[in-house]
């Protein structure tokens, strides 16, 4: 148990890592497009890089939040089920975790298959100043394998696997939740 | 398998995946793995994950992201707060004034925050309860929240304006700008319905209401106090309109115009920017992972050749485009009474786009329609998003109530449509004339 729960820990502090780029990546998407503006309109120089960083920094916002957003319950659904035959819920949310494990697995090693792919044809981004493309795909692996480990978390009923966060101690109420 | 058997399959089974309480996402991921297995091979694995890839690295749908982080900050450093305050005095004390507050409140603050759920929430919680103290009708009080609520979507900066705009390669700042006019012109539709039903039943609003009177001095004051408004404005709506910035460009400008008015209040703090950083961007990683799962399913559906087919059955029926019209929005307009505004959009605008082609319709009037269409899902019965957020900041309003306060309200939208179908240029001036 002592294993599991260093691993569950570690997952998290994984998570917490991802939480804090995924909100730097965003401010520096802020950042960067208010710099590209003002140096086109009022230095005159456009810069090169500005939309490139931009896309970049976009993928990196999307997935480095995914493992998160699994672990606050935060995705999207419509509960329109539950509501109608609240009887089900548990039923609904249990189906809803497995499948959860077998898609988001399913998903982080379809995209782990690419990264390889892009590691070995050492693939580059079509942009000014290209960057190896894995930098990128790697956050997708990242964003998946996350949640599916949430996702097994919330179906087996132990303290020890139970999901914490650091970084965002307030969203823990919902920690667990589907 | 034919066509029609495939995309009758994938989209019912779509929903009923969205109905079992499922992640969006989820429902997309398994509809397009399974897709992709039995139609495309295992060699095909590649591609979806490139797909998501591409989406994922799409800037113009950057601005999805920066605009939820504008609201989040305004939310946040209570800026909100002293622009309620300064509406609310520069009304006036006409009969009704706080109907007239709430739709001009809401309008405001959808059009600073982009979100119907947001908007009716925050005004559920401040102003509801005061409008009720006061004597007030609770039903056209929620009714005003509702509707003022629902015109956020359209009125830019508008996050679902933009997926539209992505999905349906419309350009997004012609989507953003055409927004301005229909929502004014709603707004305007709802005050007249307020005023007009006061007048009827002046029971519906008290005869004095206590405060003080705001005299010039004080109105000029509170005038004064809406420019740091007007600036985030200028620096999102502005910027586009003068070919200063893209949309994704002016949405990063609208963050610094949001964070520029927190520290002119004095709300800027560290803290209150990395929290909303941070909730801005769990809640983009949500949507835009939906979008990522779309955009493929969009692609699945081409590659079945079902988009193909069903347009070209569409334009070899013998039925009037008017009445094809009409059959574009009713659908979306009952499903969304059931399903979830993101979910239907993405399910329908890769079927009704290559139909609209092939109808010739004006791409940005019929995609603000569709848009303002689906965002009266949020104010319909019985699973209005807004309904219960409104429910929720006033858990002592029964939910039966809510349901019949909305109905005068969508009842108006449905005949402002009416005319932007007849006028097509209250939707089309404002694009055409930036173009």
């Amino acid at each position: 148990m002592f294993v599991v729960r260093g691993i569950c820990r570690l997952h998290d502090a994984l998570t917490d890592a991802g939480y804090a780029a995924g909100a730097l990546a965003l401010f520096s998407m802020a950042a960067i497009y208010c710099f590209e503006v003002v140096t086109r309109y009022f230095l005159g120089v456009a810069t090169d890089w500005a939309n490139d960083t931009f896309s970049n920094l976009l993928v990196i916002t999307i997935f480095a939040m995914v493992p998160h957003a699994t672990r606050a319950g935060q995705h999207i659904a419509i509960s329109l089920l539950w509501e109608l035959v609240p009887s089900w819920r548990t039923g609904l949310k249990f189906i809803t975790g497995i499948v959860g494990v077998a898609v988001c697995v399913f998903a982080a090693w379809m995209s782990f298959g690419e990264n390889l792919r892009h590691i070995e044809m050492e693939l580059v981004t079509e942009q000014n100043h290209p960057l190896p493309k894995i930098w990128m795909s790697a956050w997708i692996s990242y964003g998946f394998i996350g949640a599916a480990l949430y996702f097994l978390r919330g179906l087996i009923p132990l303290e020890a696997v139970k999901p914490q966060s650091w970084i965002t101690p307030k969203r823990t109420e919902t920690v667990g939740e589907l | 398998m034919e066509w029609y058997w495939t995309l009758t399959i994938g989209i019912v089974l779509l929903v009923a995946l969205f109905m079992t309480g499922a992640p969006i996402f989820l429902a997309f991921l398994i509809i397009i793995v399974s897709g992709v297995v039995m139609l495309l091979g295992n060699s095909a694995f590649g591609m979806v994950v490139n797909s998501i890839y591409e989406t994922g690295t799409t800037a113009s749908l950057g601005t999805v992201p920066l605009f939820i982080l504008l609201g989040e900050i305004l939310f946040r450093s209570g800026c909100m707060e002293v622009l309620l305050n300064s509406i609310d005095k520069l009304v006036g004390r006409v009969r009704g004034r706080q109907y007239i507050l709430s739709i001009s409140l809401s309008t405001v603050l959808g059009a600073l925050s982009g979100s119907a759920i947001a908007v009716g929430a925050m005004l559920g919680r401040s102003l509801l309860p005061i409008m009720r103290g006061r004597g007030y009708d609770t039903k056209l009080s929620i009714g005003t929240i509702l509707a003022g609520a629902c015109l956020a979507p359209i009125i830019p900066p508008s996050i679902l304006a933009i997926i539209v705009g992505t999905l349906a390669d419309v350009s997004i700042a012609s989507l953003l700008i055409a927004g301005v006019i229909p929502g004014i012109f709603l707004a305007g539709l709802f005050i007249a319905a307020c005023l007009i039903k006061v007048r009827l039943n002046p029971s519906l609003a008290p005869t004095e209401e206590e405060g003080e009177k705001i005299d010039l001095k004080g109105k000029l004051h509170a005038a004064a106090g809406l420019l740091p408004f007007t600036f985030i404005i200028f620096m999102v709506m502005g910027l586009i309109m003068l070919g200063v910035a893209t949309p994704s460009e002016s949405a990063a400008t609208g963050v610094f115009g949001a964070i520029m008015t927190a520290a002119y209040y004095k709300r800027l703090s560290f803290r209150m920017l990395y929290e909303s950083v941070g909730e801005a961007a769990l809640l983009a990683s949500v949507i835009m992972l939906i979008l990522c799962s779309a955009v493929m399913f969009t692609q699945l559906l081409a590659f079945t050749g079902a988009t193909a087919a069903l347009t070209e059955v569409v334009t070899t029926m013998d039925v009037n485009r008017w009445v094809m019209f009409f059959m574009m929005m009713l659908l979306p307009f009952i499903l969304c009474m059931f399903i979830d505004q993101l979910g239907l959009m993405l399910i329908v605008i890769p079927i009704y786009l290559p139909i609209l082609e092939a109808l010739q319709f004006d791409p940005v009037w019929f995609w603000l329609l569709f848009l303002l269409n689906i965002t009266l899902g949020a104010i319909t019965p019985p699973f209005g998003y807004v309904m219960f957020a409104v429910k929720a900041a006033a858990p002592d309003v029964s939910m039966g109530e809510i349901f019949n306060a909305s109905w005068l309200f969508v009842g108006l939208t449905l005949f402002g449509m009416l005319v932007m179908a007849a006028f097509p240029d209250i939707v089309t001036f404002l694009p055409e004339l930036v173009q």
